[in-house]
């Protein structure tokens, strides 16, 4: 009994793990699709660019992990920004249907460069050994890494509601999503607020591809084929809340490795036949604006 | 100045005899099959390099025979397009061989074309055995399953290993996989006390090896497609420490160096069984990687698919100088069964039944040599006939 209870917390903590992983990959879109409206399909690709960043950082340079996963981040939010305010211009000022084009086309020159510059091989960060190896709770085995995986993820989660809900800036954005009119006469400026969200959601993307590439390896074709999982994210957490895609990266990590473990024959459907049943009978996600 | 004249009409005459002998001389066309874009180029690149390695050997001639490679992109595992492609190659293009293959599919999607041309193809890379029973006119030139998994599950069972789990991605060649495995590990006397299939493009492996710590098997014999989710698994198996629970983790081509490079030390004491190493201490493997890195960079290594395009090209040369260069596909094929030849992997040859290659197994445990991760061979099974079908004969 004991050891059936171990094994199923023990899957708790990895399914919370990588929830939390598509957590950070996921809120920035969550952002740019439902408050400002862009379909931004480039969103993984930005999780793939940090990832490679801070891979470049540790091997080349010889930063170490602590460093060149912030460092990463940073200049993932900068290349962010850039693209924000050069072709993303373009993009904003088109149908939804011409946005899905120009920013999927964008992924594909994303995911070339990148195979030219750091080849198809599969890489993911060397951890430092400080979150190298597992330690024991009664009989829990748990892995180091995703403790703190899960640790740090939620530091940042914390920060994003805090930001959100107790700054001038966060104040800022609420009222430029509710009402983008009325912010702008209330002397808001609307477009500076969403690049800096844009930029925050591309650094959120970064730090979860750098933290998650052991679990996420990375790959050029990492913007295209996780980007399945990280829209059905934010579908499932409810457009533009970030409450919401916290909840539905959660229970979807939770679901996907506990039903890889319990309903083998199901396998990774498990998550697809979940998907389903919660837009049935809540379309408009888990917590609909 | 007579004899000047007679000098000259002599020139004359030995030009002319010269000139008929280059008329008998062709030039052959070869078409190689592989992937060039898209997830899987590796196999363009190795294919190319072994094939390339080799007519430099031979100065771009077998024999007085030009030798031209005209090189497709299959495009990933589309057996439509190999079947186009083969066509246009065989009829168009007018090629004698057809060489590659990187997927089952893309290997049989070619299987008409070559039975009603009668060309031969070298098969590079299948791991399906019952492959080379679809057309007389296939030979293997790689290996299959079969021949890595039965000497990887006897070896298991000789170390006293008696119960194991098999593992495998949950598409054809894994459902494969686990038979091999699990057949031939009761047939042996050992328990299989789990099978679990994992779902193509699995990223994170923490519910299944969660199964395998619950199982607690001595030994668990894996197969996976090469790439993403061999490497995912290997590590995971490590950071999870089931290697220190008293479980072994056995493998056959998921250990190759290029793949246990992006997993680090955590790959360091992997064991697997394979037809090749790169590492293999023989005088001639050793020939073989220094022609390998002069050509192609001092940090590259052969692998099982370069060492398969040497080969194959090897036999490619032995139909080419059979038939003096004028197709005959039947007088090809029978110039390749049972033909013996020592290839940078061992002694090989190919089975006259079956056209199976029949090559060394090694087992193989992954090292730190020369500052990189290297698989060491530390034991040989000689001379493995392909066991599927020793098996369904």
């Amino acid at each position: 009994m004991t050891s059936t209870l171990a094994t199923f917390l023990s899957l708790a903590v990895d399914g919370i793990a990588y929830g939390m992983t598509l957590f950070l990959i996921s809120v920035g879109l969550t952002i740019t699709l439902g408050v400002m409206r862009v379909v931004n399909l480039t969103h993984s690709a930005f999780a793939m660019i940090g990832g490679y960043i801070a891979l470049w950082f540790i091997q080349r340079a010889g930063v170490h992990f602590f460093l060149a996963v912030p460092l990463a981040v940073v200049a993932t939010m900068a290349i962010g920004a850039l693209l924000e305010r050069t072709l993303y211009r373009w993009v904003y000022g088109t149908h939804g249907l011409g946005q899905l084009l120009m920013t999927i086309g964008l992924t594909f020159i994303i995911t070339a460069i990148v195979k030219n510059l750091a080849g198809t091989q599969l890489q993911s960060l060397p951890l430092p050994p400080s979150l190298q190896g597992n330690f024991s709770v009664g009989p829990l085995t748990l892995s180091v890494y995703r403790a703190f995986l899960i640790g740090a993820s939620a530091v940042v989660a914390f920060a994003l509601w805090l930001g959100i809900e107790r700054t001038a800036f966060g104040a800022r954005l609420r009222a430029a999503v509710d009402n983008q009119r009325m912010a702008r006469c209330v002397g808001i400026n609307v477009p500076v607020v969403f690049s800096v969200t844009f930029a925050i959601g591309c650094g959120l993307a970064a730090l979860g591809g750098a933290l998650g590439s052991p679990m996420l390896p990375l790959e050029p074709y990492y913007g295209l084929k996780y980007l399945v999982i990280v829209l059905i994210v934010v579908a499932v957490g409810g457009l533009g809340s970030l409450r919401g895609s916290l909840y539905a990266a959660l229970l979807l990590g939770l679901i996907d490795t506990l039903g890889r473990y319990y309903l083998p024959a199901l396998g990774a459907f498990v998550i697809y036949l979940a998907v389903l049943a919660i837009l049935l009978v809540r379309p408009r996600g888990l917590v609909a604006n | 100045m007579r004899i000047a004249k007679r000098v000259a009409g002599l020139l004359c005459a030995a030009a002319a005899v010269a000139a008929a002998g280059t008329a008998a001389a062709a030039e052959i066309k070869v078409g190689l099959l592989s992937q060039f874009s898209g997830a899987y180029t590796w196999w363009g690149r190795e294919y190319q390099r072994g094939v390339d390695l080799y007519l430099a050997q031979r100065g771009g001639k077998f024999g007085e025979h030009t030798i031209t490679v005209l090189s497709r992109d299959e495009a990933g595992s589309n057996p439509q397009r190999a079947r186009q492609l083969s066509q246009e190659l065989v009829v168009r293009d007018k090629v004698q061989y057809l060489i590659g293959g990187v997927f089952t599919p893309t290997v049989l999607g070619a299987v008409d074309v070559i039975n009603q041309t009668k060309t031969p193809y070298v098969i590079l890379n299948s791991g399906t055995s019952s492959v080379t029973d679809k057309s007389q006119y296939y030979v293997r030139a790689g290996f299959t399953q079969w021949t890595v998994s039965i000497p990887l599950v006897q070896w298991a069972y000789d170390q006293g290993m008696k119960n194991a789990v098999v593992l495998a991605a949950d598409y054809a060649p894994g459902h494969d996989a686990l038979e091999a495995f699990g057949q031939t590990f009761t047939k042996l006397g050992g328990k299989v006390v789990g099978e679990i299939k994992v779902p193509m493009g699995t990223t994170d492996f923490s519910s299944y090896l969660q199964r395998v710590r619950d199982l607690k098997p001595q030994a668990v014999f894996m197969f996976m497609p090469v790439g993403p989710m061999s490497a995912g698994m290997i590590r995971s198996f490590k950071e999870r420490e089931l290697d220190k629970a008293g479980i072994t983790l056995l493998v056959t081509n998921e250990a190759q160096e290029e793949d246990i490079a992006p997993i680090g030390d955590a790959a360091i004491g992997l064991t697997s069984a394979l037809h090749y190493s790169p590492y293999l201490d023989t005088p001639l493997n050793k020939e073989f990687v220094t022609a390998y890195k002069a050509k192609y960079g001092k940090d590259e290594l052969p692998s099982v698919a370069s060492v398969a395009a040497y080969d194959g090209m090897r036999l490619i040369e032995q139909m080419v100088r059979a038939t003096n260069g004028v197709k005959d596909g039947d007088k090809a094929m029978a110039a390749i069964k049972g033909y013996k030849w020592d290839s940078p992997r061992g002694p090989v040859s190919i089975d006259p039944r079956t056209r199976e290659i029949v090559q060394n197994v090694y087992m193989r445990k992954v090292e730190k040599i020369d500052g990189k991760l290297g698989n060491k061979v530390f034991h040989t099974y000689p001379a493995v006939k392909d066991p599927w079908h020793e098996i369904n004969k």
